[in-house]
């Protein structure tokens, strides 16, 4: 893997680090599982795009996309929690419709950005190399994320947010209404989510409505695969687990993308996605039965 | 000032000497990323591979072909680019739109080739037809789809509705069937529209139209494309016509067609990849659109269905299936 | 402290199943007032429970708690007067979260839970405050994992959290049933102590009879969705088991008595 390609890697695999952040939020911290992103991600790039075309400030467009994003989950939310339909469903529904909506925004299914201002163009107007600058901003960007979702797990909201995915009556009992956090919960998520579409778009230049397909499984790979390489009860441990998952999961399309390695070719991704992802899953299993191998070996001595 | 024309001119005289080094060594590296794998742009590589070979680009001897397909996700695509983009290669080409972008967006000195883009423009890939300026230009496969309407209805005399199925999730396809609607209103035609988010999806919103329609339009869309049989075997069902919106969907079972196949758009790509491997400016080579009006038709389908082509039409076909 | 008016509880309405498991009972439980409820299976103990912490919907009737009107507000509105332990101990706690993020929950109770962080270096020394009066050693386990304690021991911590906030009712539903009886008997003792220091208020439901008189200042049987006893003060000091239970199988004989009329 060459240079460019690595850092090209990192790039996106940080994007797609606040795609894992969000499904951590919702299939870990809140036990929702929420396929919404599928419809959240290309929202946020369309969004973002559409009011940069239309001569938003970049970083306003950003905030919109995630604003977006975060409506996304409420709506999901609101169908599940209002009208209990079932939290899969509730979310397929919020995502096939987002695809009709965001060709609404777009006003069709691509949209370019290549020569249009983004968040990037301050950056590479003071001569910068964009190999290193936009790695750079969107780096800060996952940061801040990244430390914003750690505090907040830990402050009052969070802590009944965590508690909400594993014992909803005691939240309830604790004061606490399940739903607000749902609707909160998921609100972040696609957010987060959205925000990662956004920055999708302005680093690659343009937004398309296909772009949404499979990134519940993009995320959920990273989080797996973060969660088992980085184990660690502490939530901070975690929420840096799933962005390295991402990260790893990117390095690990790279590297079946390099010409010739291994023989692969990229028409093999999708197995190999499953293959990483059964790994990350079988591994803790096994992690276990050796040392319990060890253990009863142990004792036979 | 001065010291910046002796280093542009430094510059240049290096650019010459690494690309005589190129034309030397004799082997020259052309990265092609597809979008997703499909006849219509699986016709347009192997086009472009033997439109070089016929050129003295060989694979083996003095080419280096590689090739990558994103699987219809543009985040792939995405990663596609940077890694061709960090090999270095002497030319990329991007078959279809998403891909064509994210080639572009990585790199502003590499030249860029597009081809199967409809709307370069629109993707904003180029600003400017006749003198695209940057590193990207490339080839266009706007369907002309005013001429097919006027086939359409020269094979239907009392021609009041044509029937179309497409992804509204496709740039090329919202593109074409906008142009079909224009094209149609001009001729007071009525244009019904059925959607197909996957090629999955394709049958059924045939069969939704194919009782209000005297014909149905299959246009050059990936989902289409990859289900254009199940569209197919609906019309024959419902006994009219298919017409393609490439030629490559008579073989199929369209009774007609005009146009080029992906093939020779393929090949015409193939020009475009030598101009600048002869060291042409990429920025000075115009963006064309696919050459070509061969009229296909099939006249197993057209016996089935009961439609004689007029002697005329026989006459320009450069092609009948028999 | 609880007005309770003519509550009426029915499951499985209009339907094959409909069971009514209140019939109008009317209830009010003064300031510092600890009742305990017992009656027999299915007699609706925890139904009613459930009436006054909002887990039941009921079918009819009016609930008060504190003077206010509840009736329409769901449990976690309700959880601002009144905290809860349950007689499964899995219930009250958060397993995955540690024993000092569970007791900042409870801390939070009827109060706005923002952006502040839950475990400041304040709350932390007030939480080991609190559970070091159970002298189990918990104070210094603060950062374990709530999961890791027996049952007896959550529910002892599920106590000390219903103390955290601000709340003067206390709703204890069969909170012992499910530990052994040395430790039912610590927890029991811890509930008096608690209750005597915060100065509650108190419904607590039992299946033990002997727990029921010994505990608290006034007792309700239920039975068949009625409160078939209520007894107090100088009356109660005076009934022992065996005169309850006696009580209890009169109840049970009248009813017995009734179907025979009927069916002779």
């Amino acid at each position: 893997m060459s240079l460019f390609a690595f850092l090209g890697t990192l790039e996106i695999g940080l994007v797609y680090g606040l795609v894992a952040l969000g499904v951590y939020l919702t299939f870990r911290v809140l036990d929702f599982p929420d396929l919404t992103v599928d419809g959240s991600f290309p929202m946020g790039g369309a969004v973002a795009a559409t009011a940069i075309v239309a001569g938003v400030n970049p970083w306003l467009a950003t905030g919109l996309a995630v604003l977006v994003g975060g409506m996304c989950g409420l709506v999901t939310a609101f169908l599940a929690v209002r009208c209990g339909i079932l939290h899969l469903l509730a979310s397929i529904l919020t995502m096939i419709a987002a695809f009709s909506i965001n060709i609404r925004i777009m006003g069709r299914p691509n949209m370019a950005l290549l020569g249009e201002p983004t968040i990037f163009t301050a950056f590479d107007n003071m001569g910068l190399d964009p190999l290193y600058s936009h790695l750079g901003v969107i780096f800060l960007l996952v940061l801040f994320a990244a430390f914003f979702v750690t505090r907040l797990l830990a402050s009052d909201f969070g802590l009944a947010l965590r508690a909400t995915g594993v014992n909803g009556r005691m939240v309830s009992a604790q004061g606490g209404s399940i739903g607000f956090y749902t609707y909160l919960g998921l609100a972040l998520s696609n957010g987060l989510v959205g925000f990662s579409g956004a920055l999708f778009a302005q680093s690659n230049s343009f937004a398309d409505v296909t772009s949404g397909v499979g990134t519940i499984v993009v995320g959920l790979a990273a989080v797996i695969l973060g969660q088992t390489l980085i184990p660690g009860r502490r939530i901070w441990v975690a929420v840096v687990a799933v962005i390295v998952g991402s990260i790893l999961y990117r390095l690990a399309v790279g590297f079946a993308l390099s010409s010739g390695m291994f023989g692969m070719q990229a028409s093999d991704l999708n197995l190999v996605t499953a293959v990483l992802v059964a790994i990350a899953l079988i591994a803790p299993k096994m992690k276990g039965k050796m040392r319990l191998k060890a253990v009863q070996a142990r004792r036979a001595k | 000032m001065k010291r910046l024309k002796v280093v542009s001119v430094f510059c240049a005289a290096a650019l010459v000497i690494v690309s005589a080094a190129g034309v030397l060594a004799q082997t020259y590296k052309v990265a092609v990323s597809q979008i997703v794998e499909h006849p219509a742009l699986d016709a347009t590589r192997q086009g472009l591979l033997d439109g070089l070979k016929a050129k003295g680009y060989e694979q083996g001897k003095n080419l280096e072909f590689v090739y990558q397909t994103a699987q219809g996700n543009p985040a792939i695509a995405v990663q596609i680019a940077k890694q061709f983009v960090g090999e270095k290669p002497d030319v990329l080409v991007g078959i279809a739109t998403p891909t064509a972008q994210a080639l572009a967006a990585s790199t502003r000195t590499i030249p860029v080739i597009f081809t199967a883009v409809t709307d370069p423009l629109g993707a904003k890939l180029i600003t400017d037809l006749e003198h695209p300026g940057g590193n990207v230009t490339g080839l266009s496969d706007l369907t002309p789809v005013a001429q097919h309407v006027d086939l359409m209805q020269e094979l239907v005399p009392d021609l009041k509705t044509i029937g179309v199925v497409y992804n509204p999730g496709e740039a090329n396809a919202v593109a074409l069937v906008d142009l079909l609607k224009s094209a149609a209103k001009n001729k007071k035609i009525q244009v019904v529209e059925g959607t197909a988010l996957k090629s999955a999806d394709v049958q059924g919103a045939a069969r939704i139209i194919a009782s209000e329609v005297q014909v149905i339009y299959a246009p050059t869309d990936n989902t289409v494309a990859s289900a254009i049989d199940a569209l197919i075997g609906v019309a024959n069902q419902a006994k009219i016509p298919v017409f393609g919106g490439t030629t490559s969907f008579v073989e199929n079972g369209a009774v007609a067609s005009l146009g080029f196949d992906y093939y020779q758009v393929g090949v015409q790509t193939a020009e475009y990849v030598e101009a600048v491997l002869t060291g042409q400016k990429v920025g000075d080579i115009p963006v064309t659109f696919a050459k070509g009006s061969d009229l296909f038709l099939n006249q197993e389908a057209a016996d089935n269905l009961g439609i004689t082509f007029s002697e005329a039409m026989l006459e320009r076909a450069s092609s009948i299936k028999k | 402290m609880i007005h309770l008016e003519d509550i009426g509880v029915t499951f499985n309405a209009n339907t094959i199943l409909e069971n009514q498991a209140l019939r109008g009972i009317s209830l009010t439980v003064a300031e510092r007032q600890f009742v305990t409820v017992i009656g027999s299976n299915g007699a609706g103990k925890s139904t009613l429970l459930g009436a006054v912490s909002g887990e039941t919907p009921i079918s009819r009737g009016r609930v008060e708690i504190d003077e206010v009107e509840v009736t329409k507000w769901p449990v976690h509105r309700r959880a601002r007067y009144a905290a809860r332990v349950f007689q499964n101990p899995l219930a009250g706690t958060c397993a995955t979260l540690t024993i000092e993020e569970n007791m900042a929950l409870a801390y939070g109770r009827g109060k706005r839970r923002g952006w502040r962080l839950a475990l400041s270096a304040k709350r932390r020394r007030l939480f080991q405050d609190r559970i070091a009066i159970l002298g189990l050693g918990l104070e210094d386990r603060l950062g374990d994992s709530i999961g890791l304690l027996s049952g007896g021991q959550r529910q002892a911590v599920s106590l000390v959290m219903a103390t955290l906030s601000d709340s003067r009712l206390l709703l204890l539903d069969e909170h012992t049933a499910a530990l052994d009886p040395r430790m039912a008997a610590f927890i029991l003792k811890l509930t008096n102590t608690v209750v005597e220091e915060f100065a509650l208020t108190v419904m607590m439901v039992t299946h033990s009879m002997k727990d029921a008189l010994a505990c608290g200042d006034r007792t309700v049987m239920l039975h068949q969705g009625k409160i078939v006893l209520d007894v107090a003060g100088e009356e109660r000091d005076q009934l022992d088991v065996p005169q309850l239970l006696e009580m209890f199988s009169k109840v049970r004989g009248e009813e017995l008595a009734d179907d025979s009329l009927l069916l002779g």
